[in-house]
């Protein structure tokens, strides 16, 4: 073993540019994909620092309504925890706004209102001061204390080693700093970034507006929940028996917990949300199934240099063979030099993917935020390991094989002729034509990518979205009440209206293409008995006057909101055409009624609007509800946006139009100052992230497979000289000679295209709802790829193929 | 029909120049019958590969047919080449994975030569050197002798008026050179001219002429 290792290295050494080559392309594959996985491993498999996680469990409320996981409603949390006999203990986090005192000026952040025994639950300890001790949450209001996130420590509070026992003012009440946590926690979501805990009995404080309400209302949905199963219960025992509980407040809520039950998952798997687990898995599988093509690519490009360097060392072999080596005694010096090569490919790969992680990580969702570290750990060091030696015995297995056959004995008695062409189905040809299959799939998926990145750029969402700067504001957190509120966006939105180069201006609470906003329970009165009685969730808002014009969102039927749409008036809503034909198929809906949620007031709908694109861009049509901002002043006194729209650039005129704002309410800090442009592109992340990926995926594919087509058919051209030179010699011409090796390599290039073709439209149907206003099988993408692979063939085996019209006969005959 | 004066061959070494062939002066009528002889190195084949314009690289004058080749480019020569000019090799340099019948064929077709016609050639030269039997064998199942039947044809088959040989019996046993001898004998008999390089006193019997090389230089 020692002494096959020590030939594999000085043959290694003997051909440096052999090496290099072939170390460098496993590089690449190893690479990508050791980049790709260090990301799958942060999300998926990361272990979770707490105390025996396997035991923590996430629950979730279905409702037979709404689709996906949704939270819990405190009051629902409390009598779970009350009644069940499954858990040790039961804690809960729901994140809240809040404004802070940091600088002199407030700021807009999040944080998150947990149970007091949130962090004995997971068993983490801090990493400065305490945590919340069970006498400050006990009882409510009286624990004005808050442990920070280590990552808002060290970026907003520069790292202040005199943190603990600071006194900081939130939402306008004074709460200590007891304790840091260490670096890297973040809760129990993958995706938050709180910036501190508090205990929820200070909810009243820190829950402002909306959901101030929410929590003594028993259908609010706002706290996730987890718990610790208790020893030797099984979580599918479990939420067996957290059934009849819910059963049972199904019957005592019936207006709120009818068809609702709990649903339980591992904390490991809640970690990155289980509504959206299903996206992530399936973005991390195409992304490893496109770096795992590239690798397979490299393999081949390798196994082919391997193949063509062994097909020099075949009398060595012969001559081996024939003084008794045994077949398994060459194959593992064969697999020897390759898995070594492998494993200095893999370490190379291991340098590209330190290399390339800040660019991955640069690539990451808005929606991630800074401070989540992918970190090459074991696990990642071991996939990058065992990715090297797999790949090692792949490659070199087929051409230790070949090399090996008995039947080579024969070229020791034979002169060795070395004029035949290979046959056309040899292995070598099939894995160039393998490769070629491989690059169109890369290929035609990263062109479906990037056409639908296009397409999503271009669609036009069926309103204006041009020059519209937005400021949000939390008034309710500022201390403002309703009546105040509506005062200050009529002031600001007069303001603004007034500075030139501003065209509208309008207040909503939603703001459009951010992702989609919030869900409300709507009961329309029309003859489907269950939306009737149970409702269903529904996109909403709440606008000013004039809103749609603002927005350019068009009508199909009704009237726009007036002033006179207060709380002195009947309530009215606006809704879209979706919405109306669902309810109401086939009749007016004008002069219809709803019910709200939390209420049995019937709501008049006076307006109907187009469905445009309202959330995400390439979003099937859906139904939306607006409210008059001004008849329910409780819920706009919350978050709210102004939306500014400007004649030209809205981000130029921004500096100016906040200065002006502020004047309004020194003290009110904005949060979310973009404009909607903006938010399309943050929003399009997904696609333009798949289409960079992709697309480099792609033209690495392409590179790899450009080079095997070029390697084999070199190799073909310098193994068929002799044969070139006698052609020439009775009197074949560059144009014959030419053709003649174009062909062979044309016709393996079109057998790889025309499989690769059709296997990729059957990976591209896999990946189809990832796509936007693109089909898997679009036919442009198919037909540039087509015309593109072909062109890359052509040049691949151009070159050689000249180089064999370049064959001088003299030299090429002069063997005898 | 070939005239060659004052032809020179260097190939350039280190430290020098070396003198394949020097002041080389020749005369070839058509109809003769040539055969280059001289010890290894002495530069046989060099001569034989000027004379078959597959080298350019020297020095002099050489007419062929009339021809200024050495005023010729390289398309030109080329094509004089190919109406010319036939090719036998030591080692007969068949196409291995091409049947006899195809490697008749394969120099007709670089002479687009239409299909129809080149098939009638082909049985034409096949029944002429009588290994019609053979026509669908590869060389690979041929003996020695028989491969340099085939290659004598494959030279023939584009009927040149100069058939140039490099030590065509040069492989085979003396009974298979014989019978090569002989049909290059009934071949010049019907009005082809042939050079050969050979080492051999017999066979050079079979010529009307021999020209003696030592050191790239005539001696005879
Ligand atoms: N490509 C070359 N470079 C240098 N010397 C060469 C080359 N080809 C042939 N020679 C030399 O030219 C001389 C004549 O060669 P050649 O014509 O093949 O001799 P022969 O009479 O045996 O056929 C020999 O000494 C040979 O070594
Ligand atoms: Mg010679």
């Amino acid at each position: 073993m020692l002494s096959d290792l020590r030939l594999a290295l000085r043959l290694l050494l003997k051909s440096p540019g052999f090496t290099l080559i072939a170390v460098l392309t496993l590089g690449l594959g190893i690479g990508a994909n050791t980049a790709i996985f260090s990301f799958i491993n942060t999300f998926f498999f990361k272990s979770l620092p707490f105390e025996r996680p396997e035991e923590l469990v996430s629950a979730y409320t279905i409702d037979e309504r709404n689709p996906g996981f949704l939270p819990v409603s405190p009051l629902n949390f409390a009598d779970f925890q009350e009644a069940n006999q499954v858990f040790t203990a039961m804690g809960s986090y729901g994140f809240a706004p809040v404004s802070m005192m940091i600088g002199p000026e407030p700021s807009s952040i999040q944080c998150e209102l947990v149970s007091g025994n949130f962090f004995d639950l997971l068993g983490l300890p801090p990493a400065l001061g305490r945590t919340f001790r069970p006498d400050e949450y006990r009882s409510s209001g009286h624990a004005p204390v808050i442990v920070l996130n280590h990552s808002f420590w060290t970026t907003q509070l520069n790292t202040d080693p005199g943190v603990i026992g600071r006194t900081y003012l939130v939402n306008g009440h004074g709460y200590t700093v007891i304790g840091v946590m260490p670096a890297g926690f973040r809760g129990l979501n993958t995706f938050n970034n709180p910036a501190f805990w508090v205990p929820s009995t200070m909810h009243d404080q820190i829950y402002t507006g909306l959901l101030r309400g929410f929590y003594t209302e028993r259908r609010a949905l706002i706290w996730n929940v987890f718990a610790r199963l208790k020893p030797g219960i099984t979580l599918a025992q479990a939420e067996a028996s957290l059934k009849p509980i819910a059963a049972q407040l199904a019957q005592d809520h019936p207006a709120a917990n009818a068809g609702r039950s709990l649903r339980l998952i591992s904390v490991a798997e809640a970690m990155i949300g289980p509504n959206f687990r299903d996206n992530v898995v399936q973005a991390g599988a195409l992304l490893l199934s496109l770096s795992g093509l590239v690798l397979l690519i490299a393999c081949a490009n390798v196994a082919n240099l391997l193949l063509s360097r062994a097909a020099a060392r075949q009398r060595e072999i012969a001559v081996r063979l024939a003084i008794g080596a045994s077949r398994g005694r060459l194959i593992r010096q064969f697999i020897t030099e390759s898995v070594l090569l492998s494993l200095l490919g893999g370490a190379a790969g291991l340098g590209i993917a330190i290399w390339t992680q800040d660019i991955l990580w640069s690539l990451r969702p808005p929606f991630l935020p800074d401070g989540l570290t992918v970190s090459l750990d074991a696990r990642v060091l071991g996939f990058g390991l065992v990715t090297a030696v797999v790949t090692g015995v792949l490659f070199g297995l087929a051409p230790a094989w070949i090399t090996t056959r008995p039947e080579l004995t024969t070229m020791l008695k034979e002169e060795s002729k070395g004029s035949t062409p290979a046959p056309l189905l040899s292995f070598r040809n099939l894995l160039v034509a393998g490769q070629i299959a491989l690059s169109v799939i890369a290929l035609v998926l990263a062109g479906l990518f990037i056409r639908s990145l296009r397409h999503a750029q271009q669609v036009n969402p069926g309103w204006n979205t041009r020059n519209v700067a937005l400021f949000g504001v939390n008034l309710s957190a500022q201390g403002y009440s309703p009546e105040r509120a509506l005062a200050y966006y009529q002031r600001a939105v007069d303001l603004v209206r007034g500075i030139p180069g501003v065209t509208d201006a309008t207040v909503a609470t939603t703001v459009l293409l951010n992702g989609g906003g919030a869900l409300r329970t709507i009961r329309p009165q029309g003859p489907d008995d269950k939306l009737r009685t149970t409702g269903q969730l529904f996109s909403y808002g709440h606008v000013a006057p004039g809103y749609f014009k603002t927005m350019g969102i068009p009508f199909a039927a009704g009237r726009d909101f007036t002033a006179t749409d207060d709380e002195r008036h009947p309530l009215v809503v606006i809704i879209n055409e979706h919405l109306a034909k669902l309810a109401w198929p086939g009749e007016n809906p004008l002069g219809k009624t709803v019910k709200a949620f939390g209420s049995e007031d019937l709501v008049e709908v006076v307006g109907v609007v187009k469905d445009v694109t309202f959330d995400n861009i390439g979003e099937d049509p859906k139904p939306y509800i607006f409210f008059s901002i001004a008849q329910e002043g409780s819920r706009g006194s919350g978050f709210a946006t102004i939306h500014v729209r400007t004649q030209a650039d809205a981000v130029a005129l921004t500096p100016l139009l906040r200065k002006q704002l502020q004047a309004l309410d020194p003290s009110l800090p904005f949060v979310n100052v973009t404009t909607i442009e903006e938010n399309i592109a943050q929003g399009l992340w997904a696609p333009r992230t798949g289409a960079a990926l992709l697309g480099a995926f792609g033209l690495l594919a392409v590179l790899l497979a450009s080079l095997g087509v070029y390697g084999v058919m070199s190799y073909t051209v310098s193994r068929r000289a002799r044969e070139i030179g006698i052609r020439m010699a009775i009197g074949a011409q560059a144009g014959d000679v030419m053709t003649m090796i174009l062909h062979r390599g044309l016709v393996i290039a079109v057998a790889g295209l025309v499989f690769g073709l059709g296997a990729a439209f059957l990976v591209a149907r896999y990946f189809q709802n990832l796509l936007i206003g693109v089909a898997a099988g679009d036919p442009p993408t198919y037909a540039v790829i087509t015309v593109l692979l072909a062109a890359v063939a052509l040049l691949a085996c151009w070159l050689p193929a000249r180089r064999a019209t370049k064959v001088d006969p003299l030299i090429a005959l002069r063997s005898e | 029909m070939i005239k060659l004066s004052h032809i020179e061959k260097v190939y350039p070494l280190k430290g020098g120049v070396f003198y394949a062939l020097r002041n080389i002066h020749l005369e070839i009528k058509e109809g003769e019958f040539v055969s280059i002889m001289g010890p290894s190195g002495s530069g046989k084949s060099t001569l034989l590969h000027i004379l078959g314009l597959h080298d350019s690289a020297w020095g002099g004058e050489y007419f062929l047919h009339g021809e200024p080749v050495h005023q010729l480019d390289k398309k030109k020569r080329f094509d004089l080449q190919k109406k010319h000019i036939g090719f036998v090799f030591q080692s007969y340099h068949l196409l291995d994975d091409l049947t006899v019948y195809e490697n008749l064929e394969i120099p007709l077709s670089y002479r687009d030569i239409p299909k129809k016609e080149r098939e009638s050639v082909v049985c034409d030269v096949l029944d002429k050197f009588g290994i019609v039997g053979k026509k669908d064998l590869y060389p690979s199942q041929l003996s020695g002798g028989q491969q340099q039947l085939v290659g004598v044809a494959r030279a023939l088959i584009a009927k040149p008026s100069l058939i140039l040989a490099d030590e065509p019996t040069g492989n085979l046993h003396s009974d298979q050179g014989r019978e090569i001898m002989q049909l290059f004998k009934k071949l010049n008999g019907d009005g082809t001219t042939i050079i050969q390089v050979t080492h051999s006193e017999e066979n050079a019997t079979y010529g009307s002429r021999i020209i003696r090389l030592a050191d790239g230089v005539q001696v005879g």
